[in-house]
């Protein structure tokens, strides 16, 4: 018998260690308390996914103590229940002179691509040819495999990224990733 | 070649089969620069390929997780196995839907290379095995 929580409600609120290990237990972490709340161990998969990827990119792009010129902030992961599904939540500082312009303007090729998965595909390419290339392959991952809509606030040197997942249906297992896995 | 340990991620290589050099990943693939190790690791693999005429097959199927810099380290594989005239079969699970739907991005983006000369990519979905 499917079990089903009525009140989905909550927050996981954390703040995050320089530590690159810090990805995979987060991730395990994730993927574990969700799959208590949701009667679908694929969506608690996303979740996790899309939690690796941000703060792999808050550990790889941030200003952290460790640096030259510590800025004394830090970083935080939140994921919180929203109305349609799940709301997680990145936050940096940016290291002095970073231009986030690069992470927005992937945010709007996201947008303007005709569908996420011609936004990640196009990236992929881009990858392949030029070994040189860094950055937005995981951001592109997101909207595809999670169907994510994400945004980024940039305020007092701070960067939050945030990624909304929708739940999928009750009972149906296997629905997530609601792109489809049409390979075009 | 040498199995591969790196972080949470092992590359078992299979040479047991003439003409095919094999590559088995299990584990989580969730290193920070995962082309440091796995850029070499395919450079030797495709080095021996083009000595003794193999092709590369690798299976993805029992691996639990990969990071979009292990997936940027392998799409740059498969272009260099391209142009180096290496044919090279992917094999994933169908059943994992992270799996199905990475696999399937990944084709889609290598289409076009399939028009140009060179090696043949395949993408080969595996149904659930028997639990």
């Amino acid at each position: 018998m499917r079990s089903v929580v009525a009140d989905r409600r909550f927050v996981i609120d954390l703040p995050i260690r320089e530590r690159w290990q810090v990805v995979d237990v987060l991730r395990t972490a994730v993927y574990q308390c969700l799959a208590v709340v949701f009667d679908a161990d694929a969506f608690a998969e996303v979740v996790s996914m899309v939690v690796g990827e941000l703060v792999e990119n808050a550990l790889k792009h941030g200003a952290w103590n460790s640096d030259a010129e510590p800025t004394g902030a830090s970083a935080r992961l939140r994921i919180s229940s929203a109305a349609e599904g799940v709301r997680i939540e990145v936050s940096n500082p940016l290291p002095p002179g970073a231009d986030p312009k690069p992470i927005l303007s992937m945010l709007d090729r996201i947008r303007a691509a005709p569908t996420p998965q011609d936004a990640y595909v196009e990236r992929l390419r881009e990858v392949a040819r030029d070994v040189t290339l860094r950055g937005g392959l995981g951001l592109m991952r997101i909207a595809f495999e999670a169907n994510a809509s994400l945004t980024a606030v940039v305020a007092e040197r701070q960067i939050t990224v945030r990624a909304d997942v929708a739940v999928p249906p009750e009972g149906v297992e296997g629905a997530e990733g609601t792109q489809g896995a049409a390979a075009g | 070649m040498q199995n591969l340990h790196h972080e949470g991620l092992e590359i078992r290589v299979d040479l047991g089969t003439p003409g095919r050099i094999g590559f088995v990943w299990n584990g989580r693939a969730t290193s920070k620069e995962p082309g440091k190790v796995l850029t070499p690791f395919f450079d030797r693999a495709l080095s021996l390929a083009m000595e003794t005429g193999s092709w590369i097959e690798m299976h993805f199927e029992d691996l639990e997780h990969f990071n979009s810099s292990t997936i940027a380290a392998v799409i740059q594989f498969i272009n260099s196995a391209h142009s180096r005239h290496v044919d090279v079969v992917m094999h994933y699970d169908q059943s994992q839907k992270w799996q199905q739907l990475s696999f399937d991005a990944l084709r889609r983006a290598l289409r076009p290379f399939e028009s140009i000369s060179g090696s043949s990519i395949k993408f080969i979905p595996v149904p659930p095995r028997a639990k």
